[in-house]
Order: structure tokens, then C-alpha cells, then sequence
């Protein structure tokens, strides 16, 4: 169970309360300034609340040590970045420093991290060498063998090819099912109403709604926080959608 | 096979030092003049180009690592300027024996105060050109500041050392120099293994080591200190040496060591190799006066700079 | 003309009238300062280098008739203070014998001929009453020099019957390495010119290696002051460096 209580962040979000389940895959979506990143980055411990407290399965995340935050969660930043160019399968083993686990463990972890993201081929490229795409399935890899239960992802899906897209959409919600706490930020309401159990719909820095997606997308919250009205074309295998500004 | 090559470049650099110094090269000492020779002359001066450029290897990869910064490098970014000018200050202005202990301790404090002016006009990370940029200015700064002191100093020819500050060398000084760089390199070294995991995690961006369970803002003042000091203990015991600290960490690079640590520690070792070997050039030419060993570094790793600044510019053509 | 280079030319005239009446002779060394004093008559005044501190306008407001520099004078200095007054050289000498004809050229040109002869003459019966060391010399000065074969300081000793080893024969001043000097086996070292406040200059005397040499030898310093003005002060340095 992650707790929000009452946070707020200088000028960016306030006083945002929220709940959210263990095993649920939370979309954290608004326009672009509405305060995703920061909540994410509050949420992970990299930018400090100015009020509130969060709580992650009966620990005060925002007030406990950095190695004790570092065994609950794990984050990606939406700009992730690599400075020496070492091998794909040497970053997975740094990615995992600091974790209180067995060498086999850490073992397993990186070898389905590598299979799920088909970085086989990857494994001893130097990652400052790959492709813009292919380094954020390497972050996401990286995510995905450190294992922690709270897992925040900034924009994760952006810049990756549909196939990929799909691919880390399942691996989320499969780790959801195994009972983690995912939160991800993301701009692709169709991909996000289709995979996420929870919607969390922030706008200038303000919680504007939360709940199933169908409740948080509705016409009116669409209007308000984005400007557009949706048409939705659902079908049994997805969710598309049609936008128009509402300006027009 | 290239680290074969490498032990074995190193090894006979080490024997070629060793064996310069006097009008024909030798090595083994027939009389016992010449043992006296070897082991008060040769051998310290051998330990103090080994230590300094270890100091300067380690502190210039420490520092590219930090600010994800290929260029970024003691003698460039100005540190190195600022220790010195803690250090001129202390010597002609102040009541200190230029063997003192507490000498590399107050370049330090230079130092340190470099790296927060280089933080506070660069930018915590500062990118490509823009640390150069900044670092030759607090370089001209310092510099001047520098030669302020030695104009002021009580005495008049102080002013003629200006240069051997600004261009070190590791000549003419024995053991006593050593014990003044020894120190900082044993702490430094210590520093750093407790830090090794967080060097190790560098790779990653700013962001994603902040959730990775270090006490980061402790870890990055440690290790820019280690930085401030190693820089500082070089200054003291020979002046400025530029240029080692961005060489060795590329060469080390180039031998195709990637992770972190593995840079710092090879840096270490490159940093000596390479400053032993230009002492050595340095012993062996025959000019009439011996050329400043920094002079000869500045030679050879200015248009290394150069090379990488080009090698940047097509990287950024091509993205 | 520019202006002000007029006015200072007016200004020059206005005042004429006190020249005349003593001349002024300034100093551009410090190396004068204690030594111009020794033989200029009363009639004469004499303004020391450290009352003007080689800046032009000072120098300039000074209103000397003569001016006195040595060799390492900045030469734009002396280009600019020649067009407003007469300049001599008294230059650094690296014989005996040069010292001994500056000494009679500058009497000319001061019409001192015969102070500077008594002053001549004076200084060379000082140097004959040092009683002189058999002990073998060298020099060690900071920075790593020392004195070769064609520098005054090892004529002046050479002259007045001191024995002195040099390092270099062919040269006026030279740097010696640490492996060459402890090669040399003098019995009298004399560091000539270190000072306290050096840093790096005075590297060689914290070396290890150089200690114990320097334990096993006679030392003898030359103070700064002395250091810097051979010539000047031939007494003090060749007392220091050569006698018993």
C-alpha cells in the first residue's frame, strides 16, 4: 500500500492524497507541466516534499535512510543517461549495487532482464554506443533487475518502438500482478487506459481525479486538463482513440 | 597482448629513469659514490614523478567521472591554480617551511574553493566546452593572483619563481618531498575504496544514483575533496603539472577499461607511467638549462586536448 | 612635441637655476644606493633608487642632471629619461679589470676622476689585507646556478689569489645538476644569494642528498644584498668567500 498524504512540492504540486493498492499498475497523466515528473521524483526521494508524508508498506519513505528506500523502490528518470561506454551487461550488474540480495538473485534478475527485453544481441555493446531506443530498454532492463516492490517509471514507453512499447506496457503489468507498486507517468492515454488499473489525472500541479480509467477519462476531465475532446474506438484486443482540439 | 605491451613499456620507462641523471646512461653502481647517487638522488626522484602522477591520474579521473565530463581535468578546470595560490600565499606571505606537512592541507582548501568557483560558474555538470571555458578563466585568474603574491612577497626575487610554480617539475628534490605527497595519496586511496561503489555507479545519471541507496551528497564532498587534496599534495611537492590528469584516464580508456573504478585505478597507474616517462625525456635531453617537466606535459597533452575537442565536435555533427 | 612633454621642458628651465648650484645624481639600482655615497663629494646631492622606485614620472619630477643605471635596466626606461637628462651606464663588470676601467670611465664622465680613483685605490688595499684561504671554492646559488669561468665572481676570487673550481669552464653563470655537483669534491662551499623567503629556489637545501655533502664542507653565505652587488661590494663578498 503506497500512502500520499498530503504532499506538496514547492510550487509544482499541491497537497496531493492518494492510495493506491499493492499489485496495481497507476498511470500518472496530465498536460505537460502538471507536475508527473515531480510527483514521480518526490515519490522516489531525488526532489524533497516541502509538506506531507509518503508511506510505502508502513515505512515513512521520505524520511527513512537512502539504503532502506534503495530495498523498496526503484526509479527511472525520464531523461536517463549514461557517461562511460561499458557493456550492456556490465551496467545491468552495476544497476544492481546496494541491493540486499543472493549472487543468484542478482543473477536471475539480469538474465530474465535480458531476455525480456531482447538485449541479447546488446549484451557487450558499449551502451553510450546504442541507438536512442535501444538505451532506454537498457534503463528499463536496469529497472527490471533490481526487482524492488514500488516501481516508478517516468515516461517509460516514449522514444521505444511499438513492439517495445507493448512489450514493457506487459512486463509492468505482469509485475503489477506479481503484487509491485507501479507508477509510471505517460502521455499515451489509449496505451494507458488499456494497461493501467488505476488513472491518476494531475493538472497544474493539482489532483483533478483518480480512479478506474474509465472514471478518470471522462469528457469533462479531457476538456479541463487537455483542451481536446476523445472519441474511443474500443475493441476487445485495445483501446484507440480519436482527438480533436477543442479550440477548433 | 596490448597490456603485455603496456606492463612492458612501463618497466622499461621505470629502468630509463632510473638510469638517466648523469652524463651517460647507466644503471647498476659500480663506485660508491654512484650507489649514493641511486638511492638519494635517482630512486626519490623516481618515487616523487611516480606519486605525482598518480595523484594526478587518479584526481583527473575522479573528476571526468563526477562531472560526466570527458575534458574536465585538475590543471584545466583550475584546481590546480587554486591550490597553488593557497600554497604561494602560505610559503611568502606566511611562516611556513616549503617541506611542511600541513602544506598540501591548505593547497586543499585552494583547491576546493576552485571546485566551488568551477560549480558555481559552469553549472553542477558542466558540458563539452563550457568546464574549459570556465577553467581557463579561473586558470588566467589564479595565475594572476599567483604572481600578486610573489610581487608582494617580502623578498624581491621572489617574482622569478613565478614560473616554476606554474610549470612544475619533480628535480632536485628528495625524500622530504615525498613525505609530503605520501599522505594525501594514502587518504585519497582510502577515500576512494570506500567510496567504490558509488565511483561504480557514475555511469548512471544524477537522478537514477539518487535512488540507488547512497548518502550522495556526503559521497560527492569526499571525493572532490580526495580530488582538491591529491591535486593539492601534487602542487606542493612540484607545482603544476597539467594535462596528466586528462591523458591518463583517456589512455586507460583507449586500452578498453570501461567500468568506473577500473578507470580510476588505471588512471593511477597510467598517470605514474606517463609522468616518469617524460621526466625521464626530460633528464636525458641535453639542454643548458633542464627543461621544467611541465612544459613538456603541456607539449604533449595540449594537443591531446585539442584532438578531443574535435573527436566532440563530430560526435555532436553526427547526433 | 606634445604638450606635456613641453611643460615638462619648461619646467625643466624654471628650476635650472637650483641644478646649478649642486648636481643631482639619481640612482636606478639599489646596488648604488649604499656605494655612490662612499666617494660623491658634498657639493653633489644623491636621491637612492628607493625614492622613486623606477617609475618615469618620479623619476622625471625628481629633476635629476644625471642619472646612474647598471645593465639589467629596463632600456625603455633609460630611452625615455635620456631625452630630459644624461644617462650613464655603470655596467656590470665580468672582470676585475672591467671593473677597474668602469670605475675610470664613469670618474670621466661625472668630472670625479680623482674620488673615484681614491675610492678605487681604497677598495683594492682592502682586498690585498683579506687574508685569503688555500682551501678550493665553489659556488652554489639558487635555482641550481652556479658561477662559471667568465663570471666576475670567480675572477674576483682568482685575482686576489683564491683557489675556486667551476663547473663550466666556458660560461658566465650555468645550472649545475645535483649529480654533477656531488661529483665535484670542493672543501668550501659558498652559497651565494639564498634567502628564506626563496621556495623553490632553495629546493637543493632541503634535498637529502645534498646534506650530508654540504656537512662534510666548509660553508660560508653570501648574504642577498652582497650577492647582488659583486663589484660594489667586492670587500664583503671577497671576505666572505675567500678568507681563512
Amino acid at each position: 500500500m503506497l500512502e500520499i498524504n498530503d504532499v506538496s512540492v514547492a510550487n509544482r504540486l499541491q497537497q496531493l492524497r492518494v492510495e493506491i493498492a499493492s499489485g496495481q499498475l497507476v498511470g500518472v497523466i496530465g498536460p505537460n507541466g502538471a507536475g508527473k515528473s515531480t510527483l514521480l521524483q518526490a515519490l522516489a526521494g531525488v526532489t524533497p516534499s516541502s509538506a506531507g508524508w509518503i508511506e510505502f508498506n508502513q515505512t515513512n519513505i521520505d524520511k527513512c535512510s537512502a539504503h532502506r528506500r534503495r530495498q523498496l523502490l526503484s526509479y527511472l528518470p525520464q531523461y536517463s543517461k549514461f557517461s562511460e561506454p561499458v557493456t550492456t551487461c556490465d551496467l545491468l550488474k552495476l544497476s544492481q549495487i546496494n541491493l540486499q540480495a543472493t549472487p543468484q538473485q542478482r543473477k536471475d534478475w539480469r538474465t530474465s532482464a535480458i531476455a525480456k527485453f531482447q538485449l541479447d544481441a546488446l549484451r557487450g555493446r558499449p551502451v553510450t554506443e546504442l541507438s536512442g531506443g535501444e538505451q532506454r530498454r537498457v534503463a528499463i532492463a536496469c529497472m527490471a533487475s533490481s526487482n524492488r516492490p514500488l516501481m516508478l517509471l517516468d515516461e517509460p514507453v516514449s522514444g521505444l518502438d511499438l513492439y517495445h512499447q507493448l512489450s514493457t506496457m506487459d512486463w509492468l503489468k505482469s509485475c503489477a500482478q506479481q503484487g509491485a507498486t507501479v507508477l509510471i507517468a505517460i502521455h499515451d492515454l489509449a496505451l494507458a487506459a488499456q494497461y493501467c488499473d488505476h488513472l491518476l489525472l494531475l493538472n497544474k500541479g493539482q489532483q483533478l481525479a483518480f480512479g478506474s480509467p474509465s472514471e478518470v477519462l471522462s469528457d469533462t476531465n479531457l476538456a479541463s486538463a487537455f483542451q481536446v475532446s476523445v472519441d474511443w474506438l474500443c475493441h476487445a484486443k485495445g483501446v484507440a482513440m480519436l482527438t480533436r482540439r477543442l479550440d477548433n | 597482448m596490448k597490456w603485455v605491451l603496456a606492463i612492458v613499456t612501463t618497466l622499461l620507462v621505470i629502468m630509463w629513469h632510473l638510469g638517466s641523471g648523469g652524463d651517460s646512461w647507466s644503471l647498476w653502481p659500480s663506485t660508491s659514490l654512484d650507489t649514493y647517487i641511486l638511492e638519494q638522488i635517482r630512486i626519490p626522484r623516481l618515487l616523487l614523478a611516480t606519486a605525482n602522477g598518480m595523484a594526478l591520474g587518479a584526481a583527473g579521473a575522479i573528476l571526468q567521472l563526477m562531472l560526466r565530463n570527458p575534458l574536465a581535468e585538475p590543471g584545466i578546470t583550475g584546481i590546480s591554480g587554486g591550490a597553488a595560490v593557497a600554497t604561494v600565499g602560505a610559503l611568502y606571505l606566511g611562516q611556513f617551511n616549503p617541506i611542511g606537512l600541513a602544506l598540501p592541507f591548505i593547497g586543499m582548501m585552494g583547491g576546493l574553493f576552485a571546485l566551488l568557483c568551477l560549480w558555481l560558474f559552469a553549472g553542477r555538470y558542466p558540458q563539452g566546452i563550457r568546464i574549459i571555458l570556465v577553467g581557463v578563466a579561473l586558470s588566467a585568474i589564479f595565475g594572476a593572483f599567483i604572481a600578486v603574491v610573489l610581487n608582494l612577497a617580502p623578498n624581491p626575487f621572489a617574482f622569478q619563481e613565478w614560473a616554476l610554480w606554474l610549470m612544475g617539475s619533480v628535480a632536485n628534490r628528495g625524500w622530504p618531498y615525498i613525505w609530503l605527497i605520501a599522505p594525501a595519496l594514502c587518504l585519497s586511496a582510502l577515500i576512494v575504496w570506500w567510496q567504490r561503489n558509488f565511483i561504480q555507479v557514475q555511469v548512471f545519471d544524477e537522478q537514477t544514483v539518487e535512488t540507488m541507496g547512497f548518502h550522495t551528497s556526503r559521497s560527492k564532498f569526499l571525493l572532490l575533496l580526495a580530488v582538491a587534496l591529491l591535486t593539492s599534495a601534487s602542487v606542493v611537492s612540484a607545482g603544476i603539472i597539467g594535462f596528466i590528469g586528462l591523458v591518463a584516464p583517456h589512455l586507460i580508456r583507449l586500452l578498453g577499461i570501461r567500468q568506473p573504478l577500473a578507470i580510476v585505478a588505471g588512471s593511477t597507474f597510467a598517470g605514474a607511467a606517463l609522468l616518469v616517462g617524460v621526466d625521464a625525456l626530460v633528464k636525458s635531453i641535453d639542454t643548458r638549462v633542464e627543461l621544467q617537466l611541465g612544459v613538456v606535459i603541456a607539449l604533449i597533452g595540449a594537443p591531446w586536448l585539442l584532438v578531443l575537442l574535435l573527436k566532440q565536435r563530430g560526435s555532436h555533427a553526427g547526433n | 612635441m606634445t604638450p606635456w612633454r613641453v611643460s615638462i621642458l619648461v619646467l625643466l628651465l624654471f628650476v635650472g637655476a637650483n641644478v646649478q648650484a649642486s648636481t643631482r645624481i639619481v640612482s636606478l639600482n639599489p646596488c648604488f644606493d649604499e656605494w655612490v655615497p662612499q666617494w660623491l663629494p658634498s657639493t653633489h646631492e644623491f636621491i637612492a633608487s628607493d625614492q622613486h622606485g623606477n617609475r618615469l614620472e618620479r623619476l622625471l619630477a625628481l629633476q635629476p642632471n644625471v642619472i646612474l643605471y647598471g645593465t639589467y635596466t629596463n632600456r625603455r626606461l633609460i630611452a625615455e629619461l635620456k631625452k630630459t637628462t644624461i644617462a650613464i651606464e655603470v655596467a656590470e663588470p665580468s672582470t676585475w679589470q672591467q671593473w677597474q676601467d668602469t670605475l675610470v670611465d664613469l670618474g670621466r664622465q661625472l668630472h670625479l676622476d680623482s674620488e673615484l680613483a681614491q675610492w678605487a685605490k681604497q677598495q683594492q688595499q682592502q682586498l690585498r689585507d683579506v687574508t685569503v684561504s688555500n682551501q678550493s671554492i665553489l659556488f652554489v646559488m639558487p635555482n641550481q646556478y652556479s658561477w662559471g669561468e667568465h663570471s666576475f665572481a670567480v675572477n674576483l676570487l682568482r685575482s686576489f689569489g683564491a683557489r675556486t673550481l667551476v663547473t663550466e669552464t666556458q660560461t658566465t653563470i650555468h645550472q649545475v645538476t645535483l649529480e654533477q655537483l656531488i661529483h665535484t669534491q670542493p672543501e668550501r662551499v659558498v652559497l651565494d644569494g639564498f634567502s628564506g623567503h626563496y621556495a623553490r629556489a632553495n629546493e637543493w637545501l632541503w634535498h637529502n642528498a645534498l646534506q650530508p655533502w654540504l656537512a662534510k664542507r666548509q660553508l660560508r653565505h653570501i648574504p642577498t644584498p652582497v650577492s647582488g652587488c659583486p663589484a660594489q661590494q667586492a670587500v664583503g663578498f671577497f671576505t666572505e668567500a675567500a678568507s681563512i
